[in-house]
Parts: C-alpha cells; sequence; structure tokens
C-alpha cells in the first residue's frame, strides 16, 4: 500500500486512499510523508477525503508527522474534512492544531 | 408503495363539499382515508379506528387542537395528529406544535402537497415504529465474548450488536462508527495497558537505534504467554435503552483519569497519549472503571 504524493516545491499533499486504521495504512502514510519531507517540502497536506474510518493509531501517525514538521518550523495541514473523520478531529480538538488547506 | 403499506389516516375536515373530493383523490392513490366532519364523530372514530394518523382543521375546532388531541389520546396514548390551518391561524399551527402535532398545514389545501407530507410523516412513523420494536425485541440483549490477547492483537473486533442496531435504524452509522471507535479504543487500554503491562510514556522511551520502548516491549510480551494468553471479557448488554459494554482485563491495573482532564486543549498529552481516553469520554455517555482499573463500562443511551 502506498500514498500518491504530488510536491510544488515547498508545498506537498499527500493523498491517503485507505482508511487510517491499521498498521499497514499508518506505515504507507510515514513512507509517503518521509519521502516528501527528505524532498524538502516544509508544508504539508494531507487529502484525507478517501478514509471513512481513522482511529487513535491512525491519529498518532498524522500528529508524528506534524510533531517532526513543528521541530522544523513547517506546517502540516489538512484539506477539509468530511463525516466521522471531521468529527473525530473536532473531538480531539486536532482541528485546533491543524489548519484547513483550502486550495487545490 | 404496496397496497398493505397505504397510509391509513382520518381527515377531520368541516367544509362537507370538499370531503367526497378527498376521499376520491386519496382511494384514487390507493390510501384508505376516512372523513369525519365533526368535532365528536372525528373522537368517536378516532378511538374506535386504529388510524396511523389524525388530521384536523383548526376551523372545526375553534382553533382549540390540544382539547381535541388530548381527548383522543385519553384512549390512544401514541396517536399521531397534524393539523390543518387558515393562513391567519399559524400562531395556532405553532401552538399545536407545542401540544404534540407533527406537522401544521396551511389552506387552501393542496392535494399533492398533502398527499406528501402525509406520505413523510408516515414513513418517519413507521421507521420510529421499527426501531421502537427492535428495541424492545432487544431490551434483555446480552452477550459475551471471550478472547485471549493475541487475538485481539491480529482483528479488530466489532460487537456485532453495533451492525444489528444500524441495520435496524436505531443509530446511523456515523454513530456507529463512533461508538465502535471508542469501543476499540477501550479494548486496546485493556490489551496495551492492561494485558501486556505497557506503559504510553515509553511510545517517547527511543534507544540508540530510534526504536521506542513501547513497540519493542509489545512485540517481545506477544510471544510470551504469561501475556499473550491473559484473556479478555467482553460483555454486552441493553437496558433501559442504554448500551453497555462492560470489557475486563487480567492486568495489574491503572490509575484511571477523570472525565475533567479531557476537556482542554493539552498539545503535550495529545501528542504522547490520551487521545483514546478522549475519544471514549467524548463518545459515552457514562464511563466507569472498576476492580482498580481492570474492568472499564462504557455506556451510550440509545
Amino acid at each position: 500500500m502506498d500514498f500518491e504524493t504530488s510536491s510544488n516545491g515547498e508545498k506537498a499533499v499527500i493523498r491517503i486512499t485507505e482508511d487510517l486504521d491499521s498498521e499497514q495504512s499508518g506505515e504507507a502514510l510515514r513512507r509517503a510523508f518521509n519521502q516528501v519531507y527528505e524532498s524538502g517540502s516544509r508544508t504539508v497536506v494531507l487529502d484525507l477525503s478517501d478514509v471513512e474510518i481513522i482511529n487513535s493509531y491512525g491519529i498518532g501517525k498524522v500528529l508524528m508527522c506534524y510533531k517532526r514538521l513543528k521541530a522544523d518550523n513547517g506546517v502540516l495541514m489538512v484539506k477539509p474534512l468530511k463525516g466521522f473523520v471531521k468529527e473525530t478531529f473536532e473531538l480531539l480538538m486536532l482541528d485546533k492544531l491543524l489548519p484547513v488547506y483550502d486550495g487545490e | 408503495m404496496a397496497a398493505d403499506l397505504q397510509p391509513r389516516f382520518l381527515l377531520v375536515h368541516e367544509e362537507a363539499a370538499f370531503n367526497q373530493d378527498y376521499q376520491n383523490f386519496f382511494k384514487q392513490n390507493g390510501w384508505n382515508c376516512k372523513v369525519a366532519s365533526d368535532f365528536e364523530s372525528a373522537v368517536k372514530e378516532a378511538c374506535c379506528s386504529d388510524y396511523e394518523i389524525v388530521i384536523t382543521d383548526l376551523d372545526l375546532l375553534g382553533s382549540d387542537s390540544t382539547a381535541f388531541m388530548d381527548k383522543i389520546r385519553l384512549q390512544k396514548p401514541n396517536q399521531a395528529f397534524m393539523v390543518v390551518c387558515s393562513q391567519n391561524q399559524a400562531a395556532s399551527g405553532i401552538k399545536a406544535l407545542r401540544s404534540g402535532a407533527l406537522d401544521f398545514i396551511q389552506k387552501p389545501l393542496d392535494l399533492r402537497f398533502l398527499h406528501e407530507t402525509i406520505s413523510r410523516i408516515v414513513a418517519t412513523l413507521r421507521e420510529e415504529e421499527a426501531q421502537l420494536k427492535l428495541l424492545r425485541r432487544l431490551s434483555n440483549y446480552e452477550a459475551q465474548y471471550k478472547f485471549s490477547t493475541m487475538d485481539l492483537v491480529s482483528v479488530p473486533f466489532v460487537p456485532p450488536i453495533l451492525n444489528e442496531l444500524q441495520r435496524g435504524g436505531v443509530i446511523d452509522l456515523n454513530t456507529k462508527l463512533k461508538i465502535s471507535l471508542a469501543f476499540q479504543e477501550a479494548l486496546t487500554n485493556c490489551v496495551e495497558h492492561g494485558n501486556l503491562e505497557l506503559e504510553s510514556s515509553w511510545k517517547e522511551d527511543f534507544d540508540a537505534s530510534g526504536n521506542d520502548k513501547f513497540t519493542m516491549l509489545k512485540e517481545k510480551r506477544l510471544f510470551d504467554p504469561k501475556f499473550s494468553e491473559r484473556p479478555v471479557v467482553v460483555d454486552c448488554s441493553i437496558y433501559n435503552k442504554e448500551l453497555t459494554f462492560k470489557i475486563e482485563d487480567c492486568g495489574p491495573g491503572f490509575e484511571f483519569p477523570e472525565a475533567s482532564k479531557f476537556s482542554v486543549v493539552d498539545e503535550a498529552s495529545l501528542l504522547c497519549y490520551g487521545r483514546g481516553l478522549r475519544i471514549i469520554y467524548g463518545t459515552m455517555d457514562r464511563v466507569r472503571y472498576e476492580n482498580g482499573g481492570r474492568i472499564v463500562t462504557l455506556i451510550k443511551s440509545l
């Protein structure tokens, strides 16, 4: 399982196409993040629009990305969320930690 | 809509000239419509026969729908009502809603709009009735599942009752996912912090190779029968419209935090640990720890 990444200089987008509730999808996120981080992107946008289920393990992986970027003055953003994922982010107050990216 | 599922309703309306038109219209649609044209006969008809909904014209009742509904409810406490009012009677329509009418529609009556409104309300009533039937059927639901620690590490367990409640319309998909997630988080706590005796703070304790203590010890203990064969027992029940999960592990117990700890944003704890507990407390209506933290009970009102 691999997630698609696209990069535009400083900014990169990771499109997560599986539910973030397993070791496989968590590892796929970690690999995709490492790829864009090592290529120099310090603004990373997570596109979770295909994700229906996320659990604390998946959120742990998202926060791992947040921590690495923050330590390097970078920023982790999310495309507008919906449904269960949005409610879970709000429940954990992650919406206050991760800004929403409205662009394409 | 199949013939045996056609709405059966009583229309209470004083304009006799139109009553036959109404009946004809609804009969053409295969609906079972009866018309009553005065207060007393309407009450008698509603009390003696079964109607899914009674639709009453406020002009007939002198704008006092409450007395009419109350009189019928003495015999039929669960009778559903809708009112018809003139455009200058909107306040009475609102008053009828406060007295328990499901909706009001304003004159002039448009038969097609009336048809659509009744269809919608009857469909909702039937869904509610089906949900109540399911809850009654499940009113003494009890199930118990026993797992070894190893069973739960490899495959996530979703209590089958959640699927049944969703299929029956008692909970929607989002609610099922939220309860399921809270349950999974509690189960994970019992496995990881209970039976495997792992501490969250070890996730931040790295060795020289960059491996964290939590993951390393977890992998090791899963192959140690002393830890991996410890059981987890899950009791699921429904009583008084409350869904309860009781999860018991065989670990040493732990100091459980109070819900108030999770009411503020705490970036440090969010980044390290506490996310599962925040999900549990934020989703369930009540959370109870017993036996030194070895038993957690999650309760959700349905």
